[in-house]
């Protein structure tokens, strides 16, 4: 029998395919405000879970100081960078009740690119705490 | 581990977005594990992803609710055995 995460993975990368097929051509499908504020949800339950496993750490080995301000300061990033793609999604989700395009299309390069300061700093999370020995999966 | 129901819907969750998240990609299969492991920890976050996943609408509230729970969760509040100073009140 395969490992249920080796089938979850598997599923989760064959619905992407599929979606990107299905969804490639519409992406005002879904509501771009919900799509925000998923994306911010999941990534601050990753994160949090991965500096949960920080905390385990730090309580066993005692890195010092110096250490965990490194980490210290790249979860103050994410955060920022979290924050910032909840408010591009608000503001999008308000420009969408008032019809107001100019402020959707304001609303929407402000979530891309907050998008791409999470993808950027929530990595920067993982990889430093991987590097510091954290076991993450 | 991490159920296939709750496989289902994150899969499903993630895949109808996945238009606008395609850069988070590289990063799946570790939030995957990292969810699995948090739910180990803590078999609530099951309800929570799922709940997540299955809602059908958003409101100005929600938002609110997420950006005050990042800004209250601060790093000496996941890392309770810090050893950096107190941060200032």
């Amino acid at each position: 029998m395969r490992n249920p995460i080796t089938l979850a993975i598997a599923l989760w990368m064959s619905v992407f395919a599929a979606c990107f097929v299905l969804f490639a051509g519409c992406q005002g499908c879904k509501s771009s405000a919900q799509t925000a504020y998923v994306v911010g949800q999941t990534t601050t339950i990753t994160v949090e879970g991965a500096m949960g496993l920080w905390g385990e750490y730090v309580a066993q080995k005692h890195p010092g100081v110096a250490v965990e301000q490194k980490v210290k300061t790249a979860y103050d990033q994410y955060r920022a960078a979290d924050i910032a793609l909840l408010t591009a999604g608000k503001a999008m989700l308000e420009a969408q009740k008032a019809g107001d395009a100019a402020k959707q299309t304001a609303a929407q390069i402000a979530w891309h690119e907050a998008e791409a300061a999470l993808t950027a700093s929530a990595g920067q999370v993982y990889a430093l705490l991987r590097e510091l020995g954290v076991k993450l999966p | 581990m991490l159920d296939q129901q709750t496989a289902d819907a994150i899969s499903q969750g993630i895949g109808t977005v996945e238009p606008f998240i395609a850069p988070l990609n590289p990063l799946i299969p570790l939030v995957l594990g990292i969810v699995q492991q948090g739910i180990e920890q803590e078999p609530k976050l099951e309800v929570t992803l799922r709940a997540l996943f299955s809602k059908q609408t958003v409101t100005s509230e929600d938002f609110d609710a997420a950006i005050a729970h990042i800004q209250a969760t601060i790093y000496e509040k996941l890392v309770p055995k810090t050893d950096l100073p107190k941060p200032q009140v």
